[in-house]
C-alpha cells in the first residue's frame, strides 16, 4: 500500500510539467551542493573551468565559498582575475574561506583592483584568512579610501598597526575608524593597556558620534571587553557630552551609561 | 603747370612739418609703368654699403599700455630712450634712423636721443619696407585691392637734408622688398619681376624676371657677394644655382618671410614662424650658407639644421621669439619677455641682455658679430633629451613641431628613443595626434625594445595610481620586431580585468603571432571563461577573434577549458589535489597554430550528466541503501528518487523550494557546509537507520 502511495506521487508529480527556473547548468550548481563534499567541490571546478553564464559562475563561486575548499584554490585565483566585478569579488571571498594562510599574498592583490567591490571583499578575506602580514598593504588601502580596510586592520593588526591606525584619525571618516576600534577592542589577544589608550584616544576625538559609539559598545554584554575596559569606556562617554544635551551623560556604576 | 597746381595744393593742405612740399615725379607715367618690358638678363649689382649705425642698437616696441618705442644699446645693455607711442609698423634701425608708422604718418627718429626726425603723410596706409642710403630714405608703401581699386604700391625717396620728398613713383601693382645696389633701388613687383630705380632720380632702369619655371621671389636680400631672392629655397640673381634647404620644417614657410607684409609693431604671428639662415652669392656658384645652420623659430621652440638638413640642436625657451636675426655667427633673439640671446650655431646660447618690458616688435642689426660677454653660452642638451622635452611640452600651439620631434626621435639610432617615444605617447598632455603619431613611429622601432617589454610589466594598481600600460601603442611595435620575450607579458594582460576591452584583439592577435604553441592554452582558457560569460557581451569581435585563432571546434572543447593554469597561479601555492573530474585532461598536441586540423574542437559549455557519477554506477537501491547507512547523510537536494529512479528519466525536477531537502545529519563535519544551517521542514522522508541489508525499495 505505501509502495503504490509513493509511486502515486511520483507519478503525479511527473504529470506535473516540467520545473522552471533551473538551466542544466544550474542544476549543476545545486548537484554539487548536494554531493559529497570532495565530489561536489571537483563538480564546482569543473563548472567553473568550463566557464559558465553569469548567475551559475557567481553561484558556483558563493558555493565554494560556503565549502570553504582548498582545492578549489587554483581555479579560485584564475577567477580573482575575472573581468566581472562581482566574480572577482566573489573569487576573493571564497579564497578567503579557505583558511590558508599562504594564500594572503594573492589576497592582498585585491587591495589593487579597479573595483571598490573587489577591494572590500579582498580586505574581508584577508581578515577571515587572519593574514596578518597583510596589515601594512592594508593601511596603505584604508589611506587610499577602503573603508572595509579598517576592521580588517582592526582584527590582525599589532600595537604598530594600531599606532599607524591612529595616525589616520581626521584623515579617514570618523565611522570608517570607529569600526577599526571596535575590531580592535575586540580582540582577546590585545592587552588591557592597548585597548584603555584607544579609549582614551576616542575621548579626544569626542563628539556624538564617537560619545555615541562608546556607549553602545560598552552595553554590548557579546563585547570581549575586561570590565576595566567596559568602564573606562562608559567614563569617557559621560564625559563627552552629546551634542544638543547640557549635561554631560552620567556613568553608572554598572558600567552603562545614563544619558 | 600742372606740377605747379599739385605743388601748390599740397602745400595748400599742409603736407609735415618736417618734410616741405616737394615735387613727385613719374605722376603720369602710370600707363607706361603697366606695360613694361622685364629681361631675363640679371643686371651685375654691387651691394651699396649698408649706413654704420654709431653704435649696435635694437629698436622695439614695448606691448603693455601705455605702448612705448625704445632703443637699447647691445653693447652697453641698457635702454637708450624710450618714448610713449602708439606705433603701427614695427621699427626700422636705419642707420642712426629708428622708422616707424603710427597714426597715418611715418615717422623717424634718432636712434641714439630719440629726437624727431622725420614725420610725414604715408603716401599708402600700409608700411611694407624701409631702406637708407645715405641721407635718403626710401619706402615702400602700398594700399590692397578693395572694392573697384587695384592694390597699387609707392616706392617714395626722402632727402632728410632738404627735408623733402625727393621723388615718388606710383606703381600698379604689389610691391614688396627693397634693398638698394650701386646707386639703385630695387623692389619687386608682384613677387615675378625685379625693378630698379635710380636712386637720384627715381628714373626706372631696368626690369628683370625673377619668376621663373622652378623659381619664386617672396623676398630680396642684398649681401656683400650680391643679390639673392626666393621663397623656401634661394636663388642668387648672379648664377644658375639654388640654395634647397632640406629642413623639414613643418608649416612650410618661407626662408626669411614674405617681405610683402606689413609687420604690425604690436604682438602678432608675424616672424614667430620663421626659417632663417644667413646667405651668401658665391659667384657662379650660386647661394650658400653664410655660417652653416640653418634656423627654424616655431614660437618659443628654436630648431637648428646643418646644410645637409641634419638636426643639430634644439631650444625651447620660456617665450615666443619676437624677432630673430641670423648672422654668420649664429642667431640673435629677441623674446617676447624682453630677454636678448645669442644663440651659436651650434646651439650653444648665451643671454646678452634685457629690455625690462614685454616686446611686441623688434629689430636687430642683421649679420652683425655677437654681442660680446663675459658670460660663457649654455651648451645646447643632448639632441635626445631636448626632443623628449619639447615633444612633452604641454603649449598646444607647439603641436606641428611635436611632431617634428616625435618624427625626429623615431629616427635616431639610440635605443633610449624608443623609451621616450612611450613616455611622448603615455604623456597626459600629449594630444590624440600626438599619441597616434608616436604610437605609429613606435612600430618603425627595431631598437630599445627593452623598454617595451618591460613597460609591459606594469599593471593598474589602485593604490600606486598606476594606470594600465599603453597597450594600444606598445603590442603593434612589438609583434612587428617579432619580439617573443613579451608572450608571458602579454599572457598578464590578457588576463588583468583592468586592461581596456578594446585592447583584448589585439593581445589576442600578438599571441596567436608571438606565442606560437604556448600561447594555444591561455587563448583556450580565456575562450573558455568568457564565452558564457557577459563580461565581454560588449566585444563579441573578441571571442569571435579567439574561436579563429584557435582553429575548428574539437571533439572535446572540455580539455581545452580543463587546461592548466600557467603564471597565475603562485609559486607559494602548492599543487591542488587531482581534481576528480569525469572530463580528465588530455594533453594537447604539440602543433602549431597554423595546423588547424590539430585544433581541438570547442563545444557548447558541458553541463554535469543526470546519471549517477561514475564512482557510485551501483544500482539505485543499493545505492539508497548506503546512503541509509548509518553514517551517511540525507542528499540535501535534488531528492534521491529523481536521480536514482531509472523509470522516471524525463522527469523534470521540481521548483527549488522543493528541493529543501532534510538537514543532514552532521555526524561528519567535513561533509557539511560550513555556515549551514538545519533547516526545520517537515519531511516525509527521513534517514533509513538499519544495520541489515535492505531487500531494496520494494521493502518499503
Amino acid at each position: 500500500m505505501t509502495r503504490a502511495l509513493g509511486l502515486v506521487v511520483v507519478a503525479l508529480l511527473a504529470l506535473s510539467g516540467p520545473a522552471r527556473g533551473l538551466d542544466p547548468s544550474q542544476d549543476a550548481v545545486e548537484q554539487a551542493r548536494a554531493a559529497p563534499r570532495r565530489v561536489g567541490v571537483a563538480k564546482l571546478i569543473a563548472l567553473l573551468r568550463e566557464g559558465q553564464a553569469d548567475a551559475v559562475t557567481d553561484r558556483a563561486l558563493a558555493l565554494l565559498a560556503e565549502i570553504g575548499a582548498r582545492e578549489g584554490r587554483e581555479v579560485l585565483i584564475l577567477y580573482t582575475h575575472h573581468r566581472r566585478t562581482q566574480a572577482r569579488a566573489l573569487a576573493y571571498r571564497a579564497l578567503g574561506r579557505t583558511n590558508d594562510p599562504a594564500l594572503g599574498v594573492v589576497v592582498a592583490r585585491g587591495l589593487r583592483d579597479g573595483a571598490a567591490e573587489v577591494r572590500a571583499a579582498s580586505a574581508h578575506a584577508l581578515s577571515d584568512l587572519g593574514a596578518k602580514q597583510a596589515t601594512s598593504v592594508l593601511l596603505q588601502a584604508l589611506a587610499s579610501g577602503v573603508a572595509e580596510a579598517a576592521p580588517a586592520i582592526g582584527r590582525l593588526g599589532d600595537l604598530t598597526s594600531l599606532a599607524a591606525f591612529d595616525e589616520q584619525l581626521g584623515k579617514v571618516p570618523l565611522s570608517v575608524m570607529l569600526s577599526g576600534y571596535e575590531a580592535f577592542l575586540a580582540r582577546e589577544d590585545l592587552g588591557d593597556a592597548a585597548k584603555l589608550r584607544i579609549v582614551a584616544r576616542l575621548e579626544e576625538v569626542g563628539g556624538a558620534v564617537t560619545h555615541d559609539f562608546m556607549v553602545q559598545l560598552a552595553r554590548r554584554p557579546e563585547a570581549k571587553l575586561s570590565p576595566v575596559v567596559r568602564q573606562a569606556l562608559a567614563a569617557s562617554a559621560a564625559r563627552i557630552a552629546p551634542r544638543g544635551t547640557t549635561t554631560p551623560a552620567k556613568a553608572l556604576d554598572d558600567g552603562t551609561v545614563r544619558p | 603747370m600742372n606740377r605747379a597746381l599739385v605743388a601748390l595744393a599740397s602745400c595748400a593742405l599742409g603736407c609735415g612739418a618736417l618734410v616741405g612740399c616737394a615735387t613727385t615725379r613719374a605722376v603720369g607715367t602710370h600707363g607706361a609703368l603697366q606695360h613694361r618690358a622685364c629681361t631675363d638678363e640679371a643686371p651685375m649689382l654691387r651691394p651699396e654699403p649698408a649706413p654704420t649705425p654709431p653704435r649696435r642698437l635694437l629698436a622695439a616696441v614695448t606691448e603693455a599700455k601705455p605702448r612705448e618705442l625704445l632703443v637699447y644699446d647691445l653693447d652697453e645693455r641698457r635702454v637708450l630712450w624710450r618714448r610713449p607711442l602708439d606705433a603701427d609698423h614695427r621699427p626700422e634701425l636705419l642707420g642712426d634712423l629708428v622708422v616707424t608708422t603710427a597714426g597715418g604718418l611715418a615717422l623717424g627718429f634718432d636712434a641714439t636721443s630719440g629726437a624727431p626726425r622725420l614725420r610725414m603723410p604715408l603716401p599708402k596706409p600700409q608700411l611694407v619696407a624701409a631702406a637708407r642710403q645715405g641721407t635718403r630714405v626710401f619706402l615702400v608703401t602700398r594700399a590692397e585691392a578693395s572694392g573697384d581699386e587695384t592694390t597699387s604700391s609707392s616706392l617714395t625717396a626722402l632727402d632728410l637734408e632738404q627735408g623733402r620728398v625727393a621723388w615718388s613713383r606710383e606703381l600698379r601693382e604689389a610691391c614688396s622688398g627693397l634693398q638698394l645696389a650701386q646707386g639703385q633701388v630695387l623692389t619687386l613687383i608682384a613677387h615675378r619681376d625685379l625693378l630698379a630705380f635710380d636712386a637720384v632720380s627715381g628714373e626706372e632702369t631696368g626690369c628683370t624676371r625673377l619668376a621663373k619655371p622652378g623659381r619664386s621671389a617672396d623676398w630680396l636680400r642684398m649681401t656683400d657677394t650680391g643679390l639673392l631672392y626666393g621663397s623656401r629655397n634661394v636663388h642668387a640673381l648672379q648664377g644658375e644655382g639654388t640654395l634647397e634647404l632640406p629642413a623639414p620644417a613643418p608649416a612650410a614657410p618661407t626662408l626669411h618671410s614674405a617681405d610683402d607684409f606689413e609687420v604690425s609693431a604690436s604682438r602678432s604671428a608675424h616672424g614667430r614662424v620663421a626659417l632663417l639662415a644667413s646667405l651668401r652669392a658665391d659667384g657662379a656658384h650660386g647661394p650658400r650658407l653664410a655660417g652653416d645652420t640653418v634656423f627654424f623659430v616655431f614660437y618659443r621652440a628654436l630648431v637648428g639644421y646643418a646644410g645637409d638638413g641634419a638636426l643639430r640642436f634644439v631650444r625651447v625657451f620660456d617665450a615666443d621669439v619676437a624677432r630673430a636675426e641670423p648672422s654668420p655667427f649664429g642667431l640673435d633673439v629677441v623674446l617676447e619677455s624682453g630677454v636678448l640671446w645669442h644663440v651659436e650655431n651650434d646651439g650653444s646660447a648665451r643671454s646678452v641682455g634685457t629690455l625690462g618690458a614685454r616686446v611686441g616688435s623688434a629689430s636687430l642689426p642683421a649679420g652683425a658679430p655677437p654681442v660680446a660677454s663675459a658670460e660663457p653660452p649654455t651648451a645646447a642638451e643632448p639632441l635626445e633629451r631636448a626632443l623628449t622635452e619639447l615633444a612633452l611640452d604641454p603649449d598646444t600651439r607647439l603641436l606641428p613641431v611635436r611632431e617634428l620631434a616625435v618624427d625626429a626621435l623615431s629616427a635616431m639610432s639610440e635605443p633610449r628613443a624608443t623609451c621616450d617615444l612611450l613616455e611622448v605617447h603615455r604623456a597626459r598632455t600629449s594630444p590624440a595626434s600626438l599619441r597616434a603619431r608616436s604610437a605609429e613611429r613606435l612600430r618603425t622601432r627595431s631598437i630599445g625594445l627593452d623598454c617595451l617589454v618591460s613597460a609591459l610589466d606594469q599593471h593598474a594598481d589602485f593604490l600606486s595610481g598606476t594606470p594600465a600600460p599603453a597597450l594600444a601603442a606598445i603590442v603593434p611595435a612589438l609583434v612587428a620586431q617579432r619580439e617573443a620575450r613579451a608572450v608571458p607579458a602579454l599572457v598578464e594582460h590578457l588576463f588583468d580585468p583592468a586592461t581596456d576591452a578594446a585592447d583584448l584583439p589585439l593581445l589576442v592577435d600578438a599571441l596567436a603571432a608571438l606565442g606560437g604553441t604556448g600561447a594555444r592554452e591561455p587563448l583556450a582558457q580565456f575562450l573558455a571563461l568568457y564565452r558564457n560569460d557577459s563580461a565581454l557581451a560588449d566585444q563579441p569581435e573578441t571571442l569571435r577573434l579567439l574561436a579563429r585563432v584557435l582553429g575548428p571546434e574539437s571533439s572535446d572543447g572540455a580539455a581545452e577549458a580543463s587546461a592548466a593554469i600557467q603564471p597565475l597561479v603562485p609559486a607559494t601555492v602548492a599543487s591542488p589535489p587531482a581534481v576528480h573530474d569525469a572530463t580528465a585532461r588530455k594533453p594537447l598536441a604539440a602543433t602549431s597554430l597554423a595546423d588547424e586540423r590539430a585544433f581541438p574542437k570547442l563545444t557548447a559549455p558541458r553541463h554535469l550528466p543526470r546519471t549517477p557519477p561514475a564512482d557510485e554506477g551501483a544500482p539505485f537501491w543499493s545505492l539508497s541503501k548506503q546512503r541509509a547507512s548509518a553514517n551517511a547523510p540525507a542528499p540535501t537536494s535534488p531528492p534521491w528518487w529523481l536521480d536514482q529512479n531509472p523509470l522516471f528519466l524525463s522527469v523534470e525536477p521540481p521548483p527549488a523550494a522543493a528541493h529543501r531537502a532534510p538537514a543532514p545529519t552532521p555526524t561528519d563535519p567535513s561533509l557539511v557546509p560550513a555556515d549551514h544551517a538545519p533547516e526545520k521542514e517537515d519531511a516525509w522522508w527521513t534517514p533509513v537507520q538499519s544495520e541489515t541489508p535492505d531487500a531494496g525499495p520494494d521493502a518499503r
